[in-house]
């Protein structure tokens, strides 16, 4: 009699493997340049240089409007105003960058304005000495425009390394 | 304070990115926090043992630091 074996369990079948995932990168030296200019340029970042970009045309404007305008109510405007205005823009959208941080972004954030005030501290000590030896005497608002950049540059820098 | 984050992590395969996405938190955060340049709120320290499913404690070692002032040595409460 013939023995009839079982038949013997077939492996099941091998689904081909997925094809990798397709991670897009730049192909050419300027698209990636681009990529790395597109990941600093954050919405934060933008936002932050636009408004020190109003500021710094307004104080600008602030600054040869008496050449050009007859006193009055446009430039008192012109003098005024709008330069508060976009300095308080600045301000205000430096306080969002801060609430929509993380809180070591925020700590990072509050050490920079304590960084500032340090720097601004010594530097105006500094300069005080050199008016003393037969410097010209500056304007507040060099001082103020000073101390923007010198945050302006430690908040970038702070939110390059976040990124 | 001392913590084991790192280890954690990579037993289960994150990246430092992996557990920043996870945490509502920055990359850098992590960083920080696993290097010990930064040492976590409570509320941070709170989501990352829920999140590995361990207490606090085991995660932070926390050594108590000799006083700085010497009033804080012989402050009493009250």
């Amino acid at each position: 009699m013939p023995v009839t074996h079982p038949p013997l369990p077939q492996p099941p079948p091998v689904s081909p493997p997925p094809p990798p995932a397709v991670q897009p990168s730049p192909a050419t030296p300027v698209d990636r340049a681009l990529a790395k200019v597109n990941r600093f340029y954050s919405l934060p970042v933008v936002g932050i240089l636009c408004s020190l970009w109003a500021y710094l045309v307004a104080v600008g404007a602030a600054a040869i409007a008496p050449r050009y305008l007859a006193a009055g109510g446009a430039r008192e405007l012109v003098v005024l105003v709008v330069p508060m205005v976009t300095a308080l823009l600045v301000v205000c959208i430096i306080f969002w960058v801060y609430l929509a941080s993380d809180e070591y972004v925020r700590h990072r954030i509050l050490k920079c304005a304590a960084l500032t005030g340090v720097i601004m501290a010594f530097s105006t000590l500094g300069y005080f000495c050199l008016e003393m030896l037969g410097y010209a005497r500056l304007s507040i608002i060099v001082v103020n425009l000073y101390g923007w950049a010198v945050f302006t540059v430690l908040m970038l820098w702070v939110l390059y390394r976040a990124r | 304070m001392k913590n084991i984050l790192p280890e954690l992590r990579a037993q289960r395969g994150w990246t430092q990115g992996d557990l920043a996405t996870k945490l509502a938190v920055s990359r850098q955060t992590v960083n920080a926090v696993e290097t010990g340049r930064y040492e976590p709120s409570l509320s941070l320290a709170f989501a990352i043992a829920a999140l590995f499913a361990q207490p606090i404690e085991s995660i932070f070692q926390w050594q108590r630091q000799p006083a700085r002032f010497a009033g804080e040595a012989g402050a009493k409460p009250g």
